[in-house]
This record gives structure tokens, C-alpha cells and sequence, in this order.
């Protein structure tokens, strides 16, 4: 007899986890399916428009999205989720296929692709949105995955005559160009802008850096025309390829432009350089970048000069290469031979203004003492008083440790009151003359002194030269000046040059010896005119 | 007694630097010591100076011969006359006498102000990670 009682739960069979797993897919599926429809709908897939029919400002058509999206690239698919070519609707690789399967991914595994996925400008405008919502974090956050992606590529492409200061140097260059695309991106995106971009840009946005072989510039660059090609490939244009010998790792679809098309050559501050993008300034001024001592720099284009035409040929470019490197040997050969003013004479003279108008230009830039919304005017006022700074503090830093000082001494005698109420005092100016060679400045930074910096100064007068048996008086009268008023400085220079003068028995103040004066007293004397 | 330059490195600590980035903080405290003895002036003396460094022969020939009327005579001028001799395009010798002189004449506290400066920058350089306490 069997027992009777409770049945046992019934056994299931395999078949029925199988068939309740296909039930849970289908679910998903119809659930995916329910959301593309909804979002499809949403974006006008089905509207029916009649012929000619223009939507309202800031919308578009199902038709026109379609025709506005990139016919080639990767680009993210909003409705699966993952990356797709665009041309041929494959997914762009398996991750991103099982990306598209995700119905519901992670949010801080999503944030993360999504800065490392974006492109630069998709950055940049990323950027000029949490700036203008005053979102420090994601601020911070974004200009960390930009430089980053700088370093990484400056690294991979840096060429082996460039040093890490080179490089770290460029990096810091390309994140400026970055800020002020994101300060220009921000200050030209109205509401209905930000709304449109935030909708259509971010569908545009490209996968990158993945690996995966067909992967194409970021198409959302293309749609913002040239202005971005410094940072869709900074290290193959500008600042690296004006050192790189080989430039054919820059070569791309910018590069069949440069083939087709010599640049345009101008002049800034009499030297010759290369015109890169240009674009317009927040107030109005037209700008330009341009190749100058090795650094991309950005000036206003009202201060380039065009130059006449000429064929462009790299034997030329060698030649011209190698004549300035002739002249810059011998510059440097002039610079170690050269005396101390001479050594500084770019302090003075206006090539040296012209020359270093866009380092001033480009510093002040980082200083914050020049903004964009400056007018080219101001811009130069802030650069003249740049410029007359420097000049003031070299000579000021000169006459604190003594050189000029001495010179003017030596000259003609004077003290300013200026000097003594600074450090020079009157005591170290005594200290300095004396021993006047042993006081003369190192000239050279580096420590080797250029053997025509003696500048002992050569006897202002022959009359200097005292015969045997001259007296004051004398000496006066051969200097052409008055004889008597020898007697009004002679005790005056007896206390300063007792080793040149003595008293004598009739208790006025002979010379000591024969020969030249020394040439401090010689000074003095002149100053006594 | 030192070189303008060797002081302004050994002041900052920055000797030990390469030759570009000392070269160019050189650069840097110069017009920063500017700036620094130009609080002192006036709008006046600063025109004055700027236009004596552009080379405005008129200014600088009125100031010579205000200040200087001997200066022909000077062993500093002398010197650069000679040196510019075989130069066609070096600074003129008034020029740079006229601004060495100026400097001299109406920048007060010469070497408090230059000091102070240069300190305010190492600090900025030790902060920066430029160089190290130790430089």
C-alpha cells in the first residue's frame, strides 16, 4: 500500500528552467524592442510630414538626422547601447556587441567609457558644460582624461631628439589650445544649442583609443570644421613636426591637404613663419597660430606680414636650416666675445622686441595678464610694459650688484642719491674703486668669462701722463683746467688717493710720482669739471 | 660683488637647472625686479624710461645732455663707441648709457626692492616644486 498523506513537490524537469530562460530572454527582448519603438517614435521615426515639410526651429526630421548622421566611423548606438560602424551597422567589436546586450549598464562603469570613449571635442564641450554649470568635479575630471590622452600620445609619438621637458612642455601647450576650444565652445553655445548638441553630439560620439582596427578620427572634429586638428593629432602637426625629421608618421588625411596646398608664408617681427589655423577671437580679432622658435603659438593676424611667395622644396628647407644654424654659431661666437652690454644689447634693441613679442605674448597668456577679451591694443600696452620691465629690471639688477655703478664712477663721478639710499652705498662704491679689476663681474653665466671683457678703461687724457717734477698746479693747467682751483681739491684728494699724493714741507699737496695717474684719480678729477 | 646674472641664479637656487628653464626664469625675474622698482615711479618716468629703451633720439639726447653733458667723455661710452665701431647694429652707446644712468638716478631702493622680488619668486619656484629647499 502506498502511503498517504502530503505529495512530495513535484520533480521539475530540465526542460523547464530551459523553456522559463528563453521566457526571461524574450521578456528582455520585447522590453528592448518596446524601448527602441518608444524611442524611435520619440525621434520622429514614423511621423508622416507632407511634401516640403520644415520642422521648427532647433528640431529636425527623422530624414534629416538620418542624413546629418556620419556615413563612416564608429559611433555609439543609443538605442542598444555599444558602438557601431556607421556605414554598415556592424558592431565595432565583440565588447562593444555585448555592450549592446546590456540592458542596464553599471552607471560608474558607463561615466568611466564615457569620458574615455569621448573624443576631444566631445571633451572640450563636455568641459564648457560642467563650466557652465560650475561642476568643479567633472571639470576636474574631464581635464584629467584630456591630458591623459595628450600625454599618452605625446609620449608614443615623441621622437627621439626630443626631451621629456620638450615633451611635457608640448603637453602643457596642447591642454591650453584644449581650454580656450572649450572656452570658444562654451561662449558660442546658446540654450536651444546645448540642448540640440547634448541629444544629437552625444549620438555623435566616437569611440577611440579601443584598439580597434577601422576606428577613424572623431567625427564630431569633422563637424566643427579644422579647428580641432591640433588635438585630433597635436603631435603630428605644429610644435613636433617643426623638430621632427621624419614627419611621415603625421601623415593623414590633413597631410594630403598640406600636398595639394603650399602654406602661406608671412613674417612676425621680421622672421618667417608658418601659418597654421585660424579663428576668430571672442572679440572679433582675427587670430592665427603660427610655428615661432619651435612653439605654437597663437598671435592676431593683423600682426603678420605676408611674404612673397616662394617654391617650397626641403633642399631649400636644408639649406635654409643650415645657414641658420651658420648664424647661430656665430652668434655664438659673437655672444662669448661680446662685453657685457653687447651680451645684452637684446635688451635693447627692437628685433629683440619683435622676436620675443609672442613668448611675452604667449606667458602673459598663461599669466592671465592677457585674456581674449582684450583689444589688440591692450594687448600691446601689456606687452611694451612687459618689455620695458625687463629692461628695467636687468639694468637695476646690474647697478644693484655694482657694474653699472662702477662704470658711471668711473665716468664722470657721480652719486646719485638714488644708488646711496640702495643697496650701493657710498662705502661700497669706495670698496669697489680701488680694486677695480678684482670687483669686474663674472660676465658669462655659465663661468666662462669672454676674453674681451676687460674693460680697464684707457686714459681718458695724456695729460695724465705726469712728467717728472709736475706739480698740482701744473697738472691743472695741462688738463685745461683752471690752475688755482688746484688748491680748493688738493687736501680732498690727498685724503682720497694718498698712495698718488703727498703733503709737502710748504704744506700743499704734491703728486707722488711720475707716470699715470691711476685711473680712479682720474675720474674724480674729470668729475671735478 | 656678482654678476646681475650669477646673482639673480644664486638668489633663486637655480643653478642647478638646465640652461633653457634658468635662462628663461633669468627672464622671468628680470621683469619681475621691473616690476617691482616701477611701483616707485610715475606714470611720467616710466614714459620717459620707455621711450629712452625705444630708442627715441630725442629724449635721449635731452636727457644726456641734461644729466650727463660730459658724457662723451665717460670711459663707459667710450668703450661701447669703440665696440660699436665694427657693429653697424649694436645699441647705440647713448641709449644705453641714457638708460643706464636713468636707472640709477630714479629707481629708489635698489637693491630692497631687487631682493625682495627675487624672494617672492623663490618662494613661488619652492611651491611650484621648481626647485627644493635644499637648492
Amino acid at each position: 500500500m502506498p502511503e498517504t498523506g502530503e505529495s512530495p513537490t513535484p520533480h521539475l524537469s530540465g526542460q523547464y528552467d530551459a523553456d522559463s530562460q528563453k521566457l526571461a530572454d524574450e521578456r528582455v527582448k520585447l522590453e528592448l524592442k518596446e524601448r527602441k519603438l518608444e524611442q524611435e517614435l520619440s525621434m520622429g521615426k514614423y511621423d508622416v510630414h507632407p511634401e516640403g515639410f520644415t520642422p521648427p526651429e532647433g528640431e529636425m526630421t527623422y530624414e534629416q538626422y538620418l542624413a546629418q548622421r556620419p556615413s563612416e566611423g564608429v559611433v555609439r548606438d543609443e538605442l542598444n547601447g555599444g558602438y557601431r560602424e556607421a556605414h554598415t551597422g556592424r558592431y565595432a567589436s565583440e565588447e562593444d556587441y555585448l555592450a549592446g546586450k546590456e540592458v542596464m549598464p553599471d552607471e560608474e562603469t558607463a561615466d568611466r567609457t564615457r569620458l574615455d570613449d569621448l573624443g576631444l571635442v566631445a571633451l572640450a564641450k563636455e568641459f564648457a558644460e560642467a563650466k557652465q554649470r560650475n561642476d568643479i568635479a567633472d571639470k576636474k575630471e574631464i581635464e584629467e582624461a584630456v591630458r591623459s590622452r595628450i600625454e599618452k600620445q605625446a609620449y608614443n609619438e615623441k621622437s627621439g631628439n626630443l626631451t621629456v621637458a620638450d615633451v611635457e612642455k608640448a603637453v602643457e601647450q596642447e591642454m591650453r589650445v584644449f581650454y580656450d576650444r572649450a572656452e570658444r565652445l562654451g561662449a558660442d553655445r546658446s540654450p536651444s544649442d546645448t540642448d540640440q548638441s547634448s541629444e544629437v553630439g552625444d549620438f555623435v560620439t566616437i569611440k577611440t583609443g579601443n584598439g580597434d582596427e577601422g576606428i577613424t578620427e572623431n567625427i564630431s572634429e569633422q563637424q566643427f570644421g579644422e579647428e580641432f586638428d591640433t588635438l585630433t593629432s597635436p603631435f603630428k602637426s605644429g610644435r613636433f613636426a617643426n623638430k621632427e625629421p621624419n614627419k611621415e608618421s603625421g601623415v593623414d588625411s590633413e597631410g594630403s591637404a598640406d600636398e595639394t596646398e603650399a602654406p602661406k608664408k608671412y613674417t612676425f617681427g621680421g622672421v618667417e613663419v608658418e601659418v597654421g589655423e585660424e579663428y576668430e577671437a571672442p572679440d572679433g580679432s582675427e587670430m592665427v597660430s603660427i610655428i615661432f622658435n619651435g612653439d605654437k603659438v597663437f598671435v592676431s593676424k593683423k600682426l603678420l606680414i605676408e611674404a612673397e611667395a616662394e617654391p617650397d622644396s626641403g633642399q631649400e628647407d636644408d639649406e635654409i636650416e643650415q645657414e641658420e644654424a651658420e648664424n647661430d654659431q656665430e652668434d655664438g661666437e659673437n655672444e662669448r666675445q661680446s662685453s657685457w652690454w653687447s651680451r645684452n644689447k637684446k635688451f635693447f634693441g627692437i628685433n629683440y622686441y619683435a622676436a620675443q613679442w609672442t613668448m611675452m605674448l604667449q606667458r602673459s597668456r598663461e599669466r592671465g595678464q592677457i585674456t581674449d577679451e582684450m583689444t589688440q591694443e591692450e594687448i600691446n600696452e601689456v606687452l611694451e610694459r612687459k618689455r620695458r620691465n625687463q629692461v628695467l629690471g636687468m639694468v637695476t639688477v646690474a647697478v644693484a650688484t655694482g657694474l653699472a655703478t662702477y662704470l658711471a664712477i668711473k665716468g664722470n663721478g657721480v652719486h646719485h642719491d638714488a644708488v646711496a639710499s640702495g643697496g650701493v652705498t657710498p662705502d661700497t662704491m669706495h670698496d669697489v674703486t680701488p680694486g677695480i679689476t678684482d670687483h669686474l663681474p663674472s660676465v658669462d653665466t655659465a663661468g666662462d668669462v669672454p676674453p674681451s671683457i676687460d674693460i680697464s678703461v684707457e686714459p681718458l687724457n695724456p695729460s695724465y701722463e705726469i712728467p717728472s717734477g709736475t706739480g698740482g698746479e701744473a697738472l691743472f693747467q695741462r688738463l685745461g683746467l683752471e690752475p688755482r682751483s688746484w688748491y680748493r681739491h688738493q687736501d680732498d684728494l690727498l685724503n682720497r688717493f694718498p698712495g698718488s699724493f703727498y703733503r709737502m714741507d710748504s704744506g700743499n699737496v704734491g703728486i707722488a710720482q711720475s707716470g699715470w695717474l691711476p685711473n680712479e684719480v682720474q675720474s674724480y678729477i674729470e668729475s671735478l669739471r | 660683488m656678482q654678476n646681475d646674472a650669477n646673482y639673480i641664479i644664486d638668489t633663486l637656487g637655480i643653478a642647478s637647472l638646465d640652461d633653457d628653464v634658468r635662462e628663461d626664469i633669468v627672464d622671468e625675474a628680470y621683469e619681475r625686479i621691473g616690476d617691482a622698482v616701477s611701483q616707485g615711479l610715475s606714470d611720467e618716468q616710466q614714459s620717459e624710461y620707455q621711450r629712452i629703451i625705444d630708442g627715441d633720439q630725442s629724449i635721449i639726447d635731452e636727457y644726456l645732455n641734461a644729466h650727463l653733458p660730459n658724457y662723451k667723455e665717460m670711459p663707459m661710452y667710450k668703450q661701447i663707441m669703440d665696440e660699436n665701431s665694427d657693429n653697424p647694429e649694436a645699441v647705440g652707446a647713448d641709449k644705453v648709457l641714457a638708460s643706464f644712468d636713468w636707472v640709477q638716478r630714479y629707481v629708489p631702493d635698489i637693491q630692497a626692492r631687487t631682493d625682495e622680488a627675487l624672494n617672492a619668486y623663490r618662494q613661488e619656484l619652492l611651491q611650484g616644486g621648481v626647485i627644493s629647499p635644499a637648492n
